[in-house]
């Protein structure tokens, strides 16, 4: 899952830098704690040399394939959504700087799939399941799965979006795969987590108790915005057209994207390849801006 | 676009050299981490690069990664001959450099064999060819510097005290539960029976809680430890490590401005 440089169109490798940073810097802000500063370092540190190690131990699937813990689900059990974001993020940086898995450039995609929608994602369920009374290892479970197949799902729409693989080709087969590999990341979880219960050392960080359970909407929120403006990026949308034409929408997609500030990717009286950097640009700092917008009427709603 | 034939020849010969160094390191008794890593083992030979600015070369990397991914595969020889002359004027043993670059190609080159697979020879060599300048890159970097100035270095280009910190101390365990992990996946191995498919998940999701339980005792003892020593949130820092003189920063300067003008659209 971990994409690698060169995999990526630059226009979509950059919204996803912008998109992750945003989140960090939230994490950062509700993370930090002012009265001791530093007293959190030593968990967060070894939970990520924790998760580093962790990731490496393959489990088989039938068929002699393998699959390895992603852990954004545990890290969110055991540190609450926006601890586990920095954490992962963490381990994600030290896989591409230190060992080559995962791109430079790609760095802002693959802290996105794997660290920034798999933590918030799993704080979104984990406490849905508290108001549905839902056991927690079932939770978890749940949680699990689901943020395997949302690292899926946003790979394969990004590899789509950047005119690499059709996303019709890619979708099906990436979700076919991680169907299972979910599963095993499940089931990994759930035991994991009961072991940890078994030892009283009850994972929680107010996750379970609702604390910290209600943010993570809104940034949940702010952040689809995001991928949904990156249509605005997007150099090469014959791979997501596929999709839409399968879908028979085709037609309302083209009479949007029409009005699109810059149709075309083309500036009029420019050549062609200074009209897609400067659409680049402008779609970057678009999905950037506009996120910040709704960001910031998100922290005034709640501040009054 | 003509692929060049030069390319596919070398893209191919890394290839292979890179599938035989994960074969090596995944027959090499199941350790996750392996002995061998360029990370943990100190830098071979104090050259040159060690001299200069963690930040500048930290920024450089990033430079070059970003510019190798914009540049089309013709240009592509000016970011090769940049980290080629950094790569000699570093003196860095080349066996290190080789040994170093087989460990780090594996999970690079097996994503690139895809594109070869689809039968798309020029896409295999363009991306081949620009992961081998940026893990070059990376090799030149982690050789020349130190990983706590490496923190340091990016703490000071902001990024923010808790994630600092936090890789700081990963970094330091990294290595302390790799081999806690290997020992307890071997243990796992010896002990676990029955056919090798799902059904293990379970078993083994009891190897990682027991994994997360010595990481979180440990920490908390660090963190006591640490607070008896009087941690406050920041590392102590090397200040004369991180300067940059004017000699340096030119050539930065100058190493950008180069790969900018191969990367410029035209």
């Amino acid at each position: 899952m971990h994409l690698p440089d060169g995999f990526l169109a630059a226009p979509v490798s950059g919204a996803l830098y912008v998109a992750s940073g945003a989140a960090l810097g939230a994490a950062v802000r509700r993370a930090g704690d002012e009265s001791e500063p530093g007293a959190a370092a030593p968990t967060m540190g070894l939970t990520a040399a924790f998760l580093f190690v962790a990731q490496m131990l393959n489990f088989p699937i039938a068929g002699g394939t393998s699959g390895h813990l992603l852990g954004a689900t545990l890290a969110t059990a055991l540190l609450g959504p926006w601890r586990g974001l920095l954490v992962l993020t963490v381990v994600v940086a030290i896989q591409a700087f230190g060992f080559a898995d995962g791109g430079v450039v790609v760095l802002g995609a693959n802290v996105f799939n794997m660290a920034v929608a798999g933590c918030l994602l799993s704080a979104v369920v984990l406490s849905a399941a508290r108001r549905l009374w839902l056991a927690r290892p079932m939770a978890l479970g749940v949680a699990a799965w689901l943020s395997v197949m949302l690292a899926a799902a946003l790979t394969a729409v990004e590899l789509a979006a950047s005119g690499r693989v059709a996303a019709g080709v890619v979708l099906p087969a990436m979700l076919s795969v991680h169907a299972v590999i979910g599963v095993g990341e499940a089931l990994l979880t759930v035991a994991a987590y009961n072991l940890l219960v078994h030892h009283r050392r009850l994972p929680g960080a107010g996750v379970w108790t609702g604390g910290q359970g209600a943010e993570p909407w809104r940034l949940g929120v702010v952040l689809v915005l995001g991928l949904l403006l990156l249509r605005l990026a997007c150099p090469h949308p014959d791979g997501l057209e596929s999709v839409a034409r399968a879908q028979g929408f085709a037609v309302a997609a083209t009479e949007v994207y029409r009005g699109a500030p810059l149709p075309d990717y083309a500036l009029p009286g420019r050549s062609e390849s200074v009209g897609a950097w400067v659409s680049a640009v402008a779609g970057i700092v678009a999905c950037g801006g506009l996120m910040l917008a709704v960001g910031s009427g998100f922290r005034r709603r709640t501040a009054s | 676009m003509t692929t060049p034939g030069w390319a596919v020849a070398v893209a191919g010969l890394v290839v292979v050299g890179a599938c035989g160094s994960l074969t090596r390191r995944l027959a090499n008794g199941g350790a996750l981490l392996g002995e061998s890593l360029g990370l943990f083992s100190p830098p071979a030979r104090h050259g040159p690069l060690h001299g200069v600015s963690a930040r500048l070369k930290l920024l450089g990397v990033f430079a070059l990664a970003c510019a190798a991914s914009l540049t089309p595969l013709v240009r592509l020889w000016v970011a090769g001959v940049l980290v080629g002359g950094l790569l000699v004027v570093s003196r860095l043993p080349l066996s290190t450099i080789l040994a170093r670059l087989g460990e780090l190609m594996p999970f690079v080159a097996l994503a690139a064999v895809g594109a070869l697979l689809r039968g798309d020879a020029a896409l295999f060599a363009l991306v081949l060819s620009r992961a081998v300048l940026t893990v070059a890159a990376l090799v030149l970097l982690l050789a020349t510097t130190p990983l706590p100035l490496l923190v340091e270095a990016a703490r000071r280009l902001g990024l923010p005290p808790v994630l600092a910190s936090t890789l700081a101390l990963a970094l330091r365990y990294l290595a302390l539960l790799s081999d806690e992990g290997s020992r307890l996946a071997l243990a796992f191995d010896a002990r676990a029976v029955g056919p090798r498919d799902l059904r293990l998940a379970r078993p083994l999701g009891r190897v990682v809680g027991s994994l997360a339980l010595r990481a979180l005792d440990r920490g908390e003892r660090i963190g006591q430890a640490m607070a008896a020593r009087g941690f406050a949130g920041t590392f102590p820092t090397l200040e004369p490590e991180l300067r940059s003189d004017w000699r340096q920063r030119l050539g930065f300067v100058s190493f950008v401005v180069a790969l900018g003008i191969a990367a410029w659209p035209r």
